[in-house]
């Protein structure tokens, strides 16, 4: 759905050269949902502009949506839906008018507009607002409209920007859940930015990290946070067990960096869960008595920090 | 393309009629010249060697279309910043709607208002002043500021987008607006006769003059080659470079 080889950016800014994104490969299958994560600066929402058509790739070629990005931008337009991290809605305009509108400027006849408005203001809990000015919605409802707005042409992939940023934690929830149902009912591929790790975990099929304008790790949440991290295992014994119990931890093949903190003992594998059996085993032929054991995932911001020695926290978007 | 022009013109014609104040408050101003400014003119020309004919009245009233022409269409380039700064204009670039469409649609809204506003003078100058007006005349002059009002909209907004920044663009426009106003001599008809003779030079080389005079032959049915031909010419002329100048900025990428 999304192919690109070698997408590249820069920017002059005041006689310097800024390479926002260097040569970035993406394949994005359809119907997949796939974050771009990365900190504030990253080249995130360049790619997404280069992505959606407002800005020239100054290398490379992307194929969106089966069309050509360079040669075929309108055809590329007309498959899209993109949702800019700030938003685009005028706050005189009712709900209802910025749907209709937006629905016919992709060619949509004017009854077919307002069905599909009807049907997104639906999936998006937008109805009941539709004549109500922008300007009076709430920041989360307006958020929904963005994404609303987004949709409403039935693109095949829809590009969101930082979905959620700003939202509360409430909004953001229900924000995520009916993209997921979009996802699920549609198969519309969905293709995001955020800096929420969490969010990124839960939404995406795939996840492409991006750092300094390059792609540094991509896959699965869960093949990513194992291919680079593995698993941690804690197993929690009485105190006086607590060594016994990293000996025999440590002589796992597979087991590395063993710790431990109080009555726990934590060390790294590469799956945690087909560990645990053996442990277990292992530790009952001890007379060991467990009291806890538990695989803990990493999460990416884990994989990140081995990457690039640097959290994405550290940098949180504006 | 010319639907969605029209579309994107609904959209701003919601917005006029949400708040109409400030549209019918900018009828004051033409008003004004009209009123406050005219009669002045009509001692004052009896006074001028080679004042154009009709009076002053028939100079004044559709001079006053380019000057609506002017105020409303050098101010519209602010509603596209609005509209580049809350993002609006980014989603529509994003739809697969023509670049051309958006230029149309964004300056559609200022040729309604300018014409409308137009009408209004004419109406008033006629009802109070008894000015003998044709039907032709009126139809002309309005097609006229049409056309003049769609061309100047263009570039403003195209002007706006190239300096993308309020204090830029105003800049820009109070330095420009004021010589272009006076050197069109849609106030002060400059003549040989009454102006310097580099000052009759600098305003014959402002098309928005040879303008001005198309508009007060068409209004007053003198259908003279210099006016009607080069005039018309000119008007064609500046109508299609900023088209072209327009269109061609709203299909680059805005950074």
């Amino acid at each position: 759905m999304i192919t690109t080889h070698g997408l590249a950016r820069s920017f002059h800014v005041d006689g310097r050269r800024i390479d926002a994104v260097k040569g970035v490969d993406i394949d994005v299958s359809a119907g997949m949902g796939v974050t771009l994560l990365g900190p504030n600066g990253a080249g995130k929402t360049t790619s997404f502009r280069m992505l959606t058509t407002l800005l020239r790739p100054t290398a490379g070629a992307a194929t969106v949506a089966g069309r050509d990005l360079l040669t075929d931008p309108t055809g590329v337009r007309r498959r899209i839906g993109y949702v800019a991290q700030g938003g685009g809605t005028c706050g005189e305009h009712t709900v209802r008018e910025e749907l209709e509108t937006q629905g016919q400027l992709y060619g949509l006849s004017r009854a077919k507009a307002r069905l599909r408005s009807g049907e997104v203001a639906e999936q998006l809990e937008l109805n009941g607002l539709e004549n109500r000015l922008v300007k009076t919605l709430s920041g989360g409802q307006r958020r929904r409209l963005d994404v609303a707005l987004g949709l409403v042409h039935s693109p095949l992939v829809v590009f969101l920007d930082e979905p959620t940023a700003g939202l509360d934690p409430q909004s953001r929830a229900a924000l995520w859940k009916r993209v997921h149902m979009l996802r699920a009912e549609l198969g519309t591929t969905v293709f995001v930015t955020t800096h929420y790790l969490e969010e990124a975990d839960d939404f995406s099929d795939q996840v492409l990290i991006i750092d300094h304008g390059k792609i540094i790790a991509e896959g699965t949440p869960e093949a990513l946070k194992a291919k680079v991290a593995g698993h941690r295992v804690e197993v929690t014994v009485p105190i006086e067990m607590v060594q016994t119990t990293a000996a025999i931890a440590a002589r796992h093949p597979q087991s590395t960096r063993p710790s431990i903190i109080g009555n726990t003992v934590r060390f790294q594998v590469p799956m945690g869960d087909a560990m645990i059996p053996h442990m277990i085993r292992a530790l009952d032929y001890a007379n060991i008595p467990t009291l806890s054991i538990q695989v803990v995932q990493p999460t990416l911001d884990d994989i990140f920090l081995l990457l690039t020695g640097r959290s994405i926290r550290e940098n949180p978007s504006t | 393309m010319l639907r969605d022009a029209a579309l994107i013109f609904r959209g701003e014609l919601i917005l006029t009629r949400r708040s109409w104040a400030p549209m019918a408050l900018s009828i004051a101003q033409p008003l004004t010249w009209l009123l406050l400014f005219t009669p002045l003119m009509v001692g004052l020309m009896k006074e001028t060697p080679d004042s154009p004919t009709g009076g002053a009245w028939m100079v004044m009233t559709p001079a006053l279309t380019i000057y609506l022409v002017l105020m409303n269409s050098a101010f519209t380039g602010y509603k596209l910043l609005g509209d580049l700064s809350n993002g609006v204009l980014e989603r529509m670039r994003v739809t697969p709607a023509s670049r051309t469409a958006l230029l149309l649609g964004y300056a559609m809204m200022t040729v309604v208002q300018t014409v409308i506003q137009s009408m209004m003078v004419f109406l008033l100058a006629w009802a109070l002043f008894h000015l003998p007006i044709t039907f032709a005349g009126t139809v002309l002059t309005l097609g006229v500021g049409a056309l003049l009002t769609f061309t100047l909209t263009a570039c403003s907004i195209t002007l706006a987008l190239v300096a993308k920044s309020e204090p830029i663009f105003t800049a820009i426009i109070s330095t420009g607006l004021l010589p272009l106003t006076l050197l069109s001599g849609i106030l002060m008809p400059i003549t040989p006769g009454l102006a310097p003779q580099w000052l009759y030079i600098l305003s014959r080389c402002n098309p928005l003059t040879w303008i001005a005079d198309l508009t007060r032959a068409t209004f007053t049915g003198n259908y003279a080659f210099e006016p009607v031909v080069i005039g018309g010419g000119i008007l064609l002329a500046i109508t299609v470079m900023s088209l072209w100048w327009g269109t061609r900025t709203f299909n680059r990428e805005i950074l």
